[in-house]
């Protein structure tokens, strides 16, 4: 009879004996039991600490999308929001702990089970399984880094897609396909969040599956949960201690003096910053890479394939031991070198430096108009940086009790650009305003010889470029238009009409006040066709030009100019190349004895 | 009940759950791979130069650094970002052969290089690539020179300006190869 107390397992194993009895009644061979990996306590606990950690970043990760807005004007604001409210700060913060650490165990993880060779079939799926969990948190971070779109965000993709980029054959398209545009901007925002976010996830949770048996251990229960509770217990205090870094909106444009790789990346990044361009840079970025996925993955089966598989574990752990050592080395060197040259993580941001930021930022936020504009919070959140970037960072020839002064308006400067960040309404926003703005003319009245005023400091234009037409003037139109029919055709009428229409084509570019109800092409084709009709007239002005040779120069010259100015790329083109028709012209009224004197000036001066 | 049976069931539920993910995530795939057509064909002929500086305004082997507003395509919109470009006089005189325009981009690894005044040179802060004032490699892992940019005078606003023909290259490389156009 069946004791009701019996577990499943009991149950399963009295089965089986009754099976296994009746076969070899039957005269069969004993059956096959399923063989199962190796059971090892160690490896159930780091999967037991993975799992910790993949459970608070799909927490974090969730109630952050709920906030987070993937596009270049709001990423690096929505971020900076959701990290202003504490619990926000505690989320974000956990989750960057949280990633790191499962940086650091899914690599250990994956050492400790070469380690102690349990890649050994039939073990082979849990190593594959711990390769894959390490590639997918790579994929976590490459896609991660970018969301929060600071400045370390946008540099750091922007260099790691240039090394994609480099990758034979594929790495174009495949950097294109990532970026989604001609840069880093929204649609790679998009793109990022949608892999970090359901992509990687979707990938996570079917490894999970496995993951999770991979983790049975016939030991106790109580460490494993143990082992999970500490790891979650750390993330969030460290969540609370140390915030998620979040530094100045993303710009490309703007000078990043801290660039590093992640800490995981430093020891590549070292090689990189010595290996010569080329093939040196080929073998470490994508050679050596690959060799190590592939050494990986076929472990399980050159130790199927050798003669004494146990001789192999010995260069096995040599080999690891060898591989984290320089591994470490090669993390060292890039950190001894940025403490010791203050470069990298370790920079000393200049005062000069971040003045000049400052400037940028108070002028895209117009002190000098009444109200703010609608992008306030892309500057304020800078602006709180910066200034608490100015705080114990004090210009030379500065006495201490300068220093007091000088930390207490960043002081003021930082706390003012947050109100300017959190203000509830526009009378708020223009009282943070006024406090920044004061914050900042105190220090500069004290520091300054002159009062420095928060105007824009504009040493030079950046004009945008042209729209997307690449002549000013449609160059199919000028070659189908007929021109308008000449009334009189006498050398005088002619010239006339050489001279208004040049007038019209340059008031059509803007360089002087005159309306015209023809076209800017119009007025070319007619200009042209008034030149070539003047040319013929050699006749006419006989007598007052001393050769035909001379005539047919001049028009000549005038015809080139002309043809030169109808290619003119922009407004500024048509005005400089108007000018040189304007010289040919006056070239030919120079040398004709009665030919009235004529200057391109008296186009430019309104009647 | 009969194993094999079980085992088909359960194959052919998650081919069809699988088959119907794997199509969905194709569609959503050649969403991306195909996007919408532009509404015309882009633009040919020389690319419109940007006036950067009025002539005169920066003095000899003293690289100046600007920045310019580029327009962009960024998916589903025209965006202006900022790209730096370093403008520095290289013999007297107005003619645009005495100025020479250069990438801040660096050719290395595509970081901002930036102009250090006390050291005269340019030096990239990524990896540490080093720069005379007229954009030759001097130092570190950059395969080649500077990007320099074309360089023309024209008038602008009244007065002779320096243009420059803004692109950008691929990095990385020895040779120099202008970036191909999203």
């Amino acid at each position: 009879m069946s004791d009701p107390h019996q577990t499943t397992s009991q149950i399963e194993s009295e089965l089986l004996a009754e099976v296994q009895s009746e076969l070899v009644r039957r005269g069969t061979s004993q059956i096959k039991r399923k063989r199962e990996p190796e059971d090892d306590t160690l490896a159930a606990l780091a999967i037991s600490a993975i799992l910790a950690c993949l459970a608070a970043l799909a927490g974090t990760g969730v109630m952050m999308a709920l906030v987070y807005t993937p596009s270049v004007e709001d990423a690096n604001a929505s971020t900076a929001w959701l990290q202003a409210g504490t619990l926000g700060a505690i989320a974000r913060g956990a989750h960057w702990h949280a990633a790191n650490l499962l940086v650091l165990l899914s690599a250990a993880y994956l050492g400790y089970l070469l380690w102690r060779g349990l890649f050994r079939r039939p073990g082979h799926w849990r190593w594959w399984r711990a390769a894959l969990l390490l590639l997918l948190v790579l994929g976590f971070g490459f896609t991660g880094q970018l969301l929060p779109y600071d400045q370390l965000a946008v540099h750091g993709t922007s260099i790691r897609l240039g090394y994609l980029a480099e990758a034979p054959v594929i790495g174009e398209p495949l950097r294109q396909l990532l970026q989604g545009g001609e840069s880093i901007g929204t649609a790679t925002l998009a793109r990022f969040f949608g892999l970090h976010g359901m992509v990687l996830p979707a990938l996570t949770l079917i490894l999970l599956r496995w993951l999770w048996r991979d983790g049975r251990s016939e030991a106790s229960l109580v460490p494993q949960l143990g082992v999970a509770g500490v790891v979650v217990a750390l993330v969030f205090a460290a969540a609370f201690v140390f915030a998620a870094p979040l530094g100045l909106q993303g710009d490309l444009g703007e000078p990043f003096p801290e660039a590093r790789p992640e800490w995981y990346a430093l020891a590549p990044y070292a090689l990189l910053k010595v290996a010569p361009g080329g093939v040196a840079q080929q073998l470490i970025l994508f050679a050596a890479p690959l060799l190590m996925l592939a050494v990986v993955l076929a472990l399980p089966f050159i130790e199927t394939l050798a003669d004494e598989p146990q001789r192999l574990r010995k260069p096995l752990q040599i080999g690891l031991i060898a591989g984290a050592a320089a591994l470490l080395i090669f993390t060292a060197v890039p950190l001894f070198q940025d403490t010791s040259a203050k470069e990298g993580w370790f920079v000393q941001h200049q005062v000069p430096d971040i003045m000049t930021q400052m400037t940028r930022r108070n002028d895209a936020l117009l002190h000098e108009t009444q109200s703010l504009p609608a992008d306030t919070h892309l500057y304020a959140r800078d602006l709180e940086l910066l200034n608490l970037r100015l705080i114990g960072n004090y210009p030379e020839k500065i006495d201490d009790a300068g220093r007091v002064d000088w930390d207490q308006w960043a002081n003021n400067g930082a706390a003012a650009a947050r109100r300017l960040l959190l203000a509830p309404d526009a009378a708020a926003q223009d009282r943070a305003r006024a406090e920044l703005r004061k914050a900042c003319m105190t220090c500069h009245q004290a520091h300054d010889k002159e009062d420095v005023r928060l105007q824009p400091a504009a040493p030079v234009v950046a004009a945008e470029p042209e729209p997307a037409a690449a002549f000013f003037m449609d160059q199919a139109q000028l070659a189908a238009l007929p021109h308008t029919p000449f009334e009189r055709t006498t050398t005088k009428r002619l010239m006339d009409q050489m001279k208004f229409r040049l007038r019209d084509v340059i008031a059509h570019a803007g360089v002087i006040e005159h309306t015209t109800d023809r076209s800017a092409e119009q007025n070319m084709v007619d200009l042209l066709a008034a030149i070539e009709l003047v040319g013929k007239q050699y006749a006419d002005n006989e007598g007052s030009i001393a050769s035909e040779t001379d005539w047919n120069r001049w028009m000549d010259e005038t015809r080139k100019a002309t043809q030169a100015l109808a290619k003119a790329r922009n407004p500024g083109e048509v005005a400089s190349l108007s000018k040189e028709v304007g010289r040919a012209c006056e070239g030919c009224h120079d040398a004709s004895e009665d030919i009235i004197e004529w200057r391109f000036e008296s186009l430019l001066k309104p009647k | 009940m009969d194993q094999h049976a079980n085992d088909r069931r359960n194959f052919l539920r998650i081919a069809v759950v699988g088959g119907v993910a794997l199509i969905s995530g194709g569609v959503g795939a050649a969403g991306i791979l195909l996007p919408p057509a532009a509404a015309e064909a882009p633009t040919t002929g020389p690319r419109p130069l940007v006036p950067v500086l009025r002539l005169g305004a920066i003095n000899k082997d003293e690289p100046l650094g600007l920045d310019l507003s580029i327009s962009v395509r960024d998916g589903w919109r025209l965006r202006t970002r900022r790209a730096r470009v370093f403008v520095v006089r290289v013999a007297d005189g107005d003619a645009a052969a005495s100025f020479k325009a250069l990438s801040g981009v660096c050719p290395h690894a595509g970081c901002g290089i930036e102009y250090k005044d006390d050291d005269k040179k340019f030096i990239c802060p990524c990896h540490g690539a080093e720069f005379d004032p007229h954009g030759a490699s001097k130092e570190g892992p950059s395969p080649r020179d500077m990007d320099p940019f074309e360089v023309s005078i024209a008038e602008h606003q009244g007065t002779a300006w320096l243009h420059v023909d803004w692109q950008e290259f691929v990095t990385g490389t020895a040779d120099r190869t202008p970036k191909a156009r999203a």
